[in-house]
């Protein structure tokens, strides 16, 4: 009978065995699914140009403008092959750029995705990079043409690029759902994408807008082939994309990698690496640990990380200032937030240094400015705001100010503030460190904590809330029309909450309506220097009168590079939005 | 047998049916809506209504509750999981993909509880209170007191970063490169394996012990047999009827639970995927990914059940 159960042991334990070893064979079997178009019926021949238009272009032949504007070349020190390993920290949402969605996604999707308009390190149209190689305004600037470079292939085959395919590529501003969700807003003034030769495309505007070329820098401009779009249809296109840039997406199992292989007709040069690996490290410590090892050849780093890897010999740590902020949105439509001297007691109560010192490691910067950094050519200097009465952290000041507010109003102390906070270690953690300045002043800032930033919207939607902790991107000065506009969606008292019993008083509709209208004369204004000059005098009125959203901290991109395995990291790899090209990197 | 499998069987469609109705009402219930999560716009969050009215028509988000369950249940039946709402990807090649991967690192790390735990918690019982025992019994606490993150961090930076042996993470499959699917598979395996194996050591030990208390073992020993063959020929095989059918059973558990591991070692496993479901508020991925666990806890049940007739003979289904 023993020997029946010994044997009977022996068999389970095989059977456990080989049901462990059944496994490894279907994983073996079952691979992720495969992105790639490669058996999709590619085209044989590009798709055919739009008819040309009855005006005839105004601007120099194409060819030659594109010869006069080359691509830049290759990196004398560069190598060829192997597979470039990048480290992203989150779960990517979608490779198609207009349909990924979030600020860092541009980390992953500019490996394949390349613009019309590319921005340069110096925050500035980069036509060598740039798939129009150069743009005019005209009629008055409701008609940008652009000249579009020749022989850009597209990649996995499906031919040359063209105005049809830019034009169609445009066109999915207008489309939210299947397209870019805030490009409808965006591009409001836009009434027509018009191919008016193979290589021409015009954009029409009523009213026209000086900000086209920075809005379509970002990934506005991204163009993606027709033909591809029509053979896999909008919902795999969101996994399927097929555009110009130097690698084509291969595979994507969502959540863990992203394979990306060189498009060896890539019109800029041959790419460096045969392929770019993006994993997903979550996990800060592996990600850095992976860095370290050369597993990973370039790493998104976040705060946590920083220190050790700016430690670290073999890893070259890049930084870039000026991409967003880092602060609080609020209500001052609802009391007792209506009342200037309340918002100046809530941020003369922040020790800003404090804050970054324990929430970030020092690893963002105090603002001295406003939504962009002094050193900014759209930085404005503000540190008389920020280091004298106004705005200085003084706590004896703020907690007199709250005294003052709350005997005008009649209201006693402590007075009520309502936040909402989203669950994320950082901003649960910044909420925390507000509700302790706070109640240093007599202020009880009670807060809800929600799960992302769009349970977080929807909270203040309901106009019961006086403040939201949160941090944009913003690369360009655009940017603040989404939260200063009446217009926005983000700018509460003045559109959300206007007609629900928190609008803005009269002072508030007052500064309103010149924000208003400063923000028409910029997008007005084709003169560079002088719309620039308006968004500094924006910013100024929002930062006197504590408008919309506070930038107390502003935020800092930081990139890292294994040196002695990765190539290109000698100087900063930004561009002026602040993230890297994967294309830019070898293998050493 | 046979009957009593198939009666089994079929009790579990009922059950299934419930489970699902269970599943779907406590996705749909959990704050958050997914149509506004995909209509928001970067940070800001905020949402164009006439957006978020197109997307929850396109995902019949805007039908009553009872009519998308049924249609997602209906899908289910014929086969249609689906397609994730982050990616677009249908949702069985996600799953099927990252289920395997979890049944390996599973399978791999409970084998390695079964051969360290069995001889550990043998040894510790039969040398009860001596060095031996306290060392075991050490190792047992600590690996049960142990972070799995921690002990993976550690093993990271030992051998990772400072020796450089093995990878940091990540995965290659075993038709790829056996070797570094093994290389890749070892850290993970012992990270998760540890503090399965201090379980299956205490239980060893416990049952072990209880068993070397029986009449048996008395009468075996007083037939003449050598301790050695009294422990290997009586006690050894019967304490291990309880030890293998509980494992089994924790078999079933660590499908789901191996998430930190996963998240540590950045690797492509279920538990990991749901949870990021979860915070998308991916819901047809969460949905059917409760689904194929709970079907896992089922299953693993249905072994240990079968397994103690299996190993028992005293045991008989009818």
């Amino acid at each position: 009978m023993m020997r029946l159960s010994v044997l009977r042991s022996a068999v389970f334990l095989a059977a456990a065995m080989a049901v462990v070893l059944g496994a490894v064979a279907a994983c073996s079997s079952a691979e992720p699914e495969q992105a790639a178009p490669a058996a999709q019926a590619a085209p044989t021949t590009a798709p055919a140009p739009a008819a040309p238009a009855a005006q005839a272009p105004t601007a120099a032949p194409a060819a030659m403008a594109s010869d006069a504007i080359p691509p830049r070349a290759a990196d004398a020190a560069a190598q060829r092959g192997g597979i470039l390993n990048v480290a992203y920290f989150r779960k990517a949402s979608s490779p198609d750029g207009y349909q990924a969605g979030g600020t860092f996604d541009r980390m992953y999707f500019f490996t394949g995705n390349e613009v019309a308009v590319a921005i340069g390190k110096d925050s500035q149209y980069d036509p060598a990079e740039s798939l129009a190689h150069s743009f005019e305004v005209e009629d008055g600037g409701s008609r940008v043409r652009f000249n579009l470079r020749e022989g850009v292939l597209f990649q996995g085959g499906f031919g040359e690029m063209t105005s049809a395919d830019v034009a169609f590529s445009f066109g999915r501003w207008f489309d939210s759902e299947a397209g870019c969700r805030g490009c409808p807003s965006t591009f409001r003034s836009v009434t027509a994408v018009d191919a008016v030769d193979a290589y021409t495309v015009d954009v029409i505007m009523d009213p026209p807008d000086a900000n086209l070329i920075a809005k379509m820098f970002d990934r506005g401009s991204i163009v993606h082939s027709k033909a591809n779009w029509d053979a896999v249809g909008p919902e795999d296109h969101k996994s399927k994309p097929i555009g110009t840039g130097a690698y084509q997406l291969m595979a994507w199992d969502v959540g863990v990698t992203q394979n990306w292989v060189k498009h060896p007709d890539w019109w800029q040069r041959e790419p460096y690496a045969d392929e770019v690996n993006i994993q997903i490290i979550s996990e800060t410590r592996t990600r850095l640990a992976a860095l370290q090892t050369g597993e990973v050849n370039v790493s998104w780093l976040q705060a946590e990380q920083i220190p050790a890897a700016q430690r670290d010999g073999n890893i070259a740590v890049w930084d870039f200032t000026g991409v967003g902020w880092d602060g609080w949105v609020w209500n001052h439509g609802l009391s007792p937030l209506d009342d200037l001297r309340m918002r100046r007691a809530l941020i003369k109560s922040v020790d800003r240094g404090a804050l970054n010192t324990s929430i970030y490691l020092n690893t963002l910067r105090d603002s001295q400015a406003h939504t962009f950094p002094p050193e900014s050519p759209f930085g404005i200097d503000a540190k008389d705001l920020w280091e004298g009465e106004y705005l200085r952290y003084n706590l004896d000041e703020a907690r007199a100010l709250v005294d003052a507010v709350a005997a005008d109003k009649g209201l006693s102390t402590p007075i009520q503030v309502k936040g909402v906070c989203e669950r994320r270690p950082d901003r649960q953690q910044f909420c925390e460190f507000l509700q302790g300045a706070w109640s240093e002043i007599g202020v009880e800032f009670e807060f809800e904590i929600v799960s992302n930033a769009s349970e977080r919207s929807d909270v203040m939607e309901q106009c019961q809330t006086h403040v939201t902790q949160t941090g944009w991107g913003m690369l360009l000065p655009w940017y603040m029309e989404g939260a200063l506009h009446s217009s926005s969606n983000g700018n509460y008292p003045a559109k959300i909450c206007k007609d629900q019993g928190s609008g803005l008083n009269s002072d508030g509709q007052a500064i309103q309506s010149e924000l208003d209208g400063l923000f028409a004369d910029a997008s007005e204004s084709f003169d560079d220097a002088a719309r620039t000059e308006i968004y500094k005098q924006i910013q100024r009125i929002a930062l006197e009168n504590l408008y919309t959203y506070v930038p107390a901290m502003l935020r800092v991109n930081y990139v890292g590079c294994h040196t002695p395995t990765t190539g290109g990291c000698d100087s900063n790899p930004m561009r002026g939005d602040g993230f890297v090209r994967n294309g830019d990197f070898w293998l050493k | 047998m046979q009957r009593y499998l198939l009666r089994r069987i079929i009790n579990l469609v009922p059950v299934l049916a419930l489970i699902s109705v269970l599943v779907f009402g406590t996705v749909r219930v959990l704050p958050g809506d997914p149509a506004r999560l995909l209509a928001a716009v970067d940070e800001a969050g905020y949402v164009d209504p006439d957006v978020l009215a197109a997307i929850e028509a396109r995902y019949g988000l805007d039908r009553p509750l009872t009519t998308q369950y049924l249609a997602w249940a209906w899908g289910v039946l014929r086969g249609d999981w689906g397609t994730s709402l982050l990616s677009g990807q249908d949702v069985f090649p996600q799953i099927r993909s990252r289920l395997s991967f979890t049944a390996q690192l599973a399978g791999l790390s409970w084998l390695l509880s079964l051969l360290i735990g069995i001889p550990m918690g043998a040894i510790s019982a039969l040398r009860r209170n001596s060095l031996r025992d306290i060392a075991v019994t050490s190792f047992a606490v600590s690996g049960i007191a142990l972070p799995n993150f921690w002990l993976g961090m550690l093993m990271i930076i030992f051998f990772g970063v400072w020796l450089g042996w093995l990878p940091t993470g990540g995965y290659v499959s075993f038709q790829d490169s056996p070797i570094e699917w093994a290389r890749r598979m070892l850290m993970p395996t012992i990270t998760l394996g540890t503090a399965l194996s201090a379980v299956t050591m205490r239980q060893m030990r416990a049952a072990l012990l209880e068993v070397m208390r029986e009449d048996y073992i008395r009468t075996a020993r007083a037939k003449g047999l050598t301790e050695g063959r009294v422990v290997s020929m009586h006690a050894l095989k019967n304490s291990l009827l309880p030890v293998i059918t509980l494992s089994t059973l924790q078999l079933g558990t660590l499908v789901g639970g191996t998430v930190v591991t996963e998240t540590v070692f950045f690797l492509p496993g279920i538990g990991k995927f749901i949870v990021d479901a979860v915070i998308a508020k991916d819901f047809l991925v969460v949905q059917m990914g409760l689904m194929i666990l709970t079907l896992g806890v089922l299953a693993a049940n249905l072994i240990a059940d079968i397994s103690y007739a299996f190993l028992d003979p005293r045991i008989r289904y009818e």
